[in-house]
C-alpha cells in the first residue's frame, strides 16, 4: 500500500511552557496585549477585549432596557468596532437596546464619500438601520466650500462645532436620546493633559465623564471605550478582519493636539499603563470651591428682587468687566439648540461664512471638484 | 632692507587697535531697566544686565516670603503688645528648613534667603529666623561630595554669617531604611490586591537602594525606581521637619519648571489627586521663576566655581547674550537614550520642545495646578491626626502615606484594586479541547513548586491599601513585591532620638 509523505509544514509542533498564553495557559500566545504587556492567545484577547467594555457599560449604567442608541459611525476603526462590540455584547448580554448607524456626511469629496460607502457596507454586514445627515441639508454648506471660503488652517473648528451639532440634530430626527461614540482611552489621555498643558480650568472636572448630560439637550452622549487602548482596538479590527476604513481627513492640520499626543507616546515607552493612569487622575481632578466675589455694583433704584435675579447672572469683577456665569440647559435664540451663550457657535460660524459667501458662483457646481479631489488628482500625477 | 619690515609691523598693528576698541562700543546694549550697565541676560521680552536681574529675580522670592500668612516668620518681629508673638517668631524660637540637593534652585534660594539675613543684620542688628539646609544622601561617595560642597559654601563670602542661624545637617537615607526594625514586605499579586508580611528573615538586612535594586533589577524601568525614591525623601523631610516645633516654614527650592514637571508627572503616574496636597505642604519660593532664570542667576553669581557647588547638575546659559563667546566652555546637558529617562525628564523635553510656539505653557501648568483641590472624600483624613476611622473608607498609602480608598470589597469601586480589576479582566476564555487541556497540565505541572512556595509566603500576611499610583509602580516590578518601611506611631523624643543617630552635623567635624 502506498503511504503518502508526512506533510512537514503542517506538522503540529509541540509548544513550550513559555510560549502559552499568560491567562489560559492552554493555547499559543500571539498578542503582546498593550495594556500590560502580557502574552496572550487570540481567544483571550477576545474574551478580555469584550469583557472590559461589558464591565465599562455595566459599572456606568450606560445602557437600559428598551433604549434606542444611536452610534456616531464615521467608518474609521474605532466606529467600526464600536458598532460590532455593542452588537454582540448586547446579543450576548441581553442589554436589549436598539442600535442605529448615525453618520455624518461633511462633504468632503474624495474622503468622506469613501468613508460612507465603508458605513454602508458595514450596515449590511451588522444588519443594522443607517441615518446619514449632511452638512449640506443642515447648514447648506460643504466643508469643501467652507475651506475654499476660511482655509485650511481653521477647518477642523468648524467641522467640529458642526458635527457635534448635527449629531445631536440626527439623533433628534431619529426620535434617539443616546449618542454612542467611540473616543477611546488615548483620546480621553490626550484630552486631560491638553486641559492641563492649555490651563482649560472649566473643562478639566468633566473632561474624563463617561455620560455626559444636559439639561438643555434630550441627547446624552456616551464613551463605552473609554478604558480601551487604541492599539487594542486596532488588533481586534485586525484579528476579527472587521471592514474599516483608515485614512486621515484631508483638511486635519497638525495642532496642538498633535504636540500632547507626542508626549503621550514618549511616555508610554517607559510606562506601558500610562494612558489609563492618566485617566485615573483625570477623573479625580478637582477644582478648589470657587470663592464667592462681593457685589460691587451700587444700585440704589433697583428693587430688590430684580437684584436677586441680577446676582445670580451677573458675576461683576473689581475691573468692571462683566461675565454670564454658566447655565446648563441654556438654548440658542436663533436654532434653539444647545448653546452656552445666547446663540450657538454654529449660528455664529454660519454667520460669519455667510458674509464671505460669493456673489456670483463661477462653478457649476462646487461640490463636485472640491479641493479634496483636486489634491487625490495632484497625487495621482507623476512628472 | 631690514629696518623697512619693522616698520611695517607696526603700521599693521596700529590700526586695528582701534577698531577692536570701537567694535563693542557698537554692538553693545544697554539694559532696559537701569540704562547705564551693560546688558547680559534676555528673559521675558526683557534684557537685564547683572544688578537689574539680581533684583528681579531676588525682589520675586521675597515678595512671595513676605505674603500674609509667612511675614512673621521671615521678619524680625517688634510687637510690645504681644510678647508671646514677639518670642515665638523671633530665634532661637523661628527656624526654617530648607531641603538642599545642590542643584542651582535650591543654592539660589540659599544665597538669597543669607543675603536677606546679612540685610537683616545690618539694619536690626538682629535675625528674623535661623535657617538650616537638609541634605539627604545615600552612599559614602556623595557624603565626600556634599562635606566638600559645605565647606566651600562655607569659605565664600556670600556665605558668611554666623554660624548659630546657618546650619547644615546632612541625613543618611539607607542607615534611615535599615535601622528601622519594622520592614514588611509588600507583595502585589496580579488582581492587584497587596499582601504585607513581616518575616524575620528580611529584618535589618536590606538599605533602601538594595531593595529598590531587588524590585528592578532592570535599567528599562529607571522611573519606576526614582518615583519610590523621591516617595522615600520626601517623607524623610517632611519627618524631619515635623519633629521640631520650631520649624515655622518648610522652604522647596523648586522652580515654575520644576513644579510643572512634578505637576505631569503626577498625572501620568495616576496620583492626580495628590497634586494640590504635595503643593500645599511647605512652600514654593520661586513658583514665577522659570529654571531658566536660575541658571542664569547662578551663573552671573558663581561663574568660576559652579563645578565645585553643583552635584549632578550644569546650569545652561540660554538666556544669556554672548553665551555663545563667555560660556562656550560649559558643557550641554547629555541627551539620555529612551530607556534610561524618567517621566520628569519626558516633561522638561516637552516644554523645552514647545518653548518657542507656546511659550506659557508652563506659568499655564502651575496656574492651573494651583486650583486644584483634594477629591472630597480622601480630604477627609488629617494627616497630622493619626485616627484612622474605621468606619470610612478612606485611609492613608501603605508606601507613599497620602490619602487613598481603602481596599474593602463591599465598598463601591472607587480604591485602586476595584478600579483596576474593572477595567482589566485577567481571566482567560475557558479550555476547550483536549490539546488545550494538556498544555494546561503541562503548565499546571511546572508551577506547582512556585505555588508552594507562594503559600509558605502568605502565612502572616495581611491585606493593605496601595493608592494608584504606588500600585502601578509596584506592579511594574520584576518580582511584584518590595522591602518597605512600617510606620509606627513613636513619641517625639523617641523620633527624635532616633532621628538623631542618623544626623550628622556640621559641629561634629
Amino acid at each position: 500500500m502506498y503511504q503518502p509523505p508526512s506533510d512537514p509544514v503542517n506538522k503540529a509542533k509541540h509548544l513550550k511552557t513559555s510560549q502559552l498564553c499568560e491567562l489560559c495557559h492552554s493555547r499559543k500566545a500571539v498578542i503582546k496585549r498593550p495594556k500590560n504587556l502580557m502574552k496572550i492567545c487570540k481567544e483571550c484577547f477576545y474574551y478580555v477585549f469584550e469583557t472590559e467594555i461589558h464591565n465599562t457599560i455595566v459599572s456606568n449604567n450606560l445602557f437600559y432596557k428598551g433604549e434606542r442608541v444611536a452610534v456616531g459611525a464615521s467608518g474609521g476603526k474605532d466606529s467600526t468596532v464600536l458598532a460590532y462590540v455593542l452588537k454582540l455584547l448586547n446579543e450576548r448580554h441581553q442589554y436589549g437596546i436598539e442600535i442605529v448607524l448615525l453618520s455624518i456626511d461633511e462633504g468632503i469629496v474624495g474622503y468622506r464619500d469613501d468613508s460612507l460607502a465603508t458605513v454602508k457596507r458595514n450596515q449590511k454586514q451588522y444588519e443594522l438601520p443607517l441615518e446619514i445627515v449632511s452638512y449640506r441639508d443642515l447648514y447648506n454648506w460643504t466643508m469643501d466650500e467652507i475651506v475654499a471660503c476660511a482655509g485650511v488652517r481653521n477647518s477642523c473648528t468648524y467641522c467640529g462645532v458642526f458635527r457635534r451639532q448635527a449629531l445631536d440634530r440626527g439623533a433628534n430626527k431619529l426620535n434617539i436620546a443616546h449618542v454612542v461614540t467611540g473616543h477611546n482611552a488615548d483620546d480621553m489621555a490626550e484630552t486631560v493633559l491638553m486641559n492641563i498643558l492649555r490651563g482649560d480650568v472649566a473643562r478639566l472636572e468633566k473632561s474624563t465623564a463617561i455620560m455626559t448630560i444636559s439639561a438643555g439637550s434630550p441627547v446624552k452622549r456616551s464613551k463605552p471605550f473609554k478604558y480601551s487602548y487604541q492599539k487594542e482596538i486596532v488588533l481586534y479590527a485586525h484579528y476579527k478582519k472587521l471592514d474599516y476604513f483608515s485614512t486621515e481627513c484631508t483638511y486635519a492640520p497638525e495642532a496642538f493636539r498633535g504636540t500632547a499626543r507626542e508626549l503621550m507616546k514618549n511616555l508610554e515607552a517607559i510606562r506601558p499603563s500610562c494612558i489609563i493612569d492618566i485617566i485615573h487622575s483625570g477623573e479625580n481632578l478637582v477644582l478648589k470651591p470657587k470663592k464667592q466675589k462681593k457685589q460691587t455694583v451700587k444700585s440704589k433704584n433697583v428693587k430688590k428682587t430684580e437684584l436677586n435675579t441680577q446676582e445670580q447672572e451677573l458675576e461683576v469683577r473689581t475691573d468692571g468687566t462683566v461675565s454670564l456665569n454658566f447655565k446648563d440647559g441654556n438654548r440658542c435664540e436663533r436654532c434653539g439648540y444647545l448653546s452656552s451663550n445666547k446663540i450657538c457657535k454654529a449660528c455664529t460660524l454660519l454667520e460669519g461664512l455667510a458674509a464671505n459667501r460669493a456673489k456670483v458662483q463661477l462653478d457649476l457646481d462646487t461640490s463636485t471638484d472640491g479641493a479634496a479631489k483636486v489634491v487625490r488628482d495632484l497625487e495621482k500625477l507623476s512628472f | 632692507m631690514k629696518p623697512a619690515i619693522p616698520q611695517a609691523q607696526t603700521s599693521s598693528n596700529k590700526p586695528n587697535k582701534p577698531l577692536k576698541n570701537e567694535i563693542p562700543k557698537m554692538t553693545a546694549v544697554l539694559c532696559k531697566r537701569c540704562n547705564v550697565s551693560e546688558a547680559v541676560v534676555k528673559s521675558r521680552k526683557e534684557i537685564f544686565c547683572k544688578e537689574c536681574f539680581t533684583k528681579f529675580i531676588t525682589l520675586k522670592l521675597r515678595k512671595m516670603l513676605m505674603s500674609k500668612e509667612t511675614e512673621s516668620v521671615f521678619k524680625v518681629i517688634y510687637d510690645p503688645k504681644n510678647p508671646q508673638r514677639e518670642k515665638e517668631f523671633n530665634p532661637p524660637n523661628c527656624k526654617v528648613l530648607l531641603p538642599c540637593s545642590f542643584g542651582s534652585s535650591s543654592l539660589t534660594v540659599l544665597h538669597i534667603l543669607v543675603d536677606y539675613l546679612k540685610e537683616q543684620h545690618s539694619q536690626h542688628k538682629k535675625y528674623g529666623f535661623k535657617l538650616e539646609v537638609l541634605t539627604l544622601y545615600c552612599d559614602e561617595e556623595q557624603l565626600i561630595k556634599y562635606k566638600a560642597i559645605i565647606e566651600k559654601l562655607k569659605s565664600m563670602h556670600d556665605f558668611q554669617i554666623s554660624s548659630d542661624f546657618l546650619k547644615f545637617t546632612l541625613l543618611d537615607v539607607n542607615r534611615y531604611f535599615l535601622d528601622n526594625n519594622n520592614t514588611a514586605v509588600l507583595t502585589i499579586g496580579e488582581d492587584y490586591a497587596t499582601q504585607e508580611s513581616v518575616s524575620p528573615e528580611t529584618r535589618n538586612s536590606m538599605s533602601l537602594t538594595e531593595s529598590l535594586q531587588n524590585a528592578f533589577p532592570t535599567n528599562k524601568l529607571v522611573t519606576s525606581k526614582q518615583d519610590l525614591l523621591d516617595i522615600f525623601t520626601q517623607n524623610i523631610i517632611k519627618v524631619y521637619y515635623n519633629s521640631d516645633p520650631k520649624f515655622k516654614q518648610l522652604l522647596w527650592g523648586s522652580s515654575m519648571t520644576k513644579i510643572a514637571d512634578q505637576v505631569i508627572s503626577n498625572v501620568v503616574k495616576g496620583r492626580g489627586a495628590s497634586i494640590a496636597k504635595e503643593l500645599e505642604f511647605g512652600m514654593y519660593p520661586l513658583t514665577d521663576v522659570f529654571l531658566s532664570e536660575i541658571d542664569a542667576y547662578f551663573l552671573l553669581h558663581f561663574r568660576d566655581t559652579y563645578e565645585e557647588l553643583l552635584y549632578h547638575y550644569v546650569p545652561q546659559p540660554t538666556l544669556f547674550l554672548n553665551k555663545d563667546t563667555e560660556y562656550c566652555d560649559i558643557p550641554c546637558n547629555e541627551v539620555l537614550a529612551k530607556n534610561a529617562k524618567t517621566i520628569n525628564q519626558f516633561a522638561r523635553e516637552y516644554f523645552d520642545s514647545i518653548e518657542g510656539d507656546y511659550s506659557n505653557v508652563i506659568s499655564t501648568v502651575v496656574r492651573t495646578a494651583l486650583k486644584l483641590d483634594t477629591p472630597g472624600d480622601l480630604k477627609k483624613i488629617d494627616l497630622e491626626d493619626n485616627q484612622q476611622n474605621q468606619d470610612s473608607n478612606v485611609t492613608l498609602c501603605r508606601v507613599c502615606e497620602s490619602p487613598c480608598y481603602q481596599d474593602i470589597k463591599d465598598t463601591e469601586k472607587k480604591s485602586a484594586t476595584a478600579w483596576l480589576n474593572n477595567i482589566t479582566v485577567h481571566e482567560g476564555y475557558p479550555v476547550e479541547t483536549d490539546v488545550e487541556k494538556g498544555y494546561y497540565h503541562q503548565w499546571q505541572t511546572s508551577t506547582e513548586t512556585s505555588s508552594a512556595n507562594l503559600h509558605k509566603s502568605n502565612l502572616d500576611s495581611k491585606t493593605v491599601s496601595l493608592c494608584y499610583g504606588c500600585s502601578v509602580t509596584l506592579h511594574t516590578s520584576s518580582s511584584k513585591s518590595i522591602a518597605w518601611v512600617q510606620k509606627k506611631d513613636t513619641d517625639e523624643t523617641e523620633l527624635q532620638s532616633v532621628l538623631n543617630d542618623y544626623i550628622l552635623s556640621d559641629n561634629e567635624d
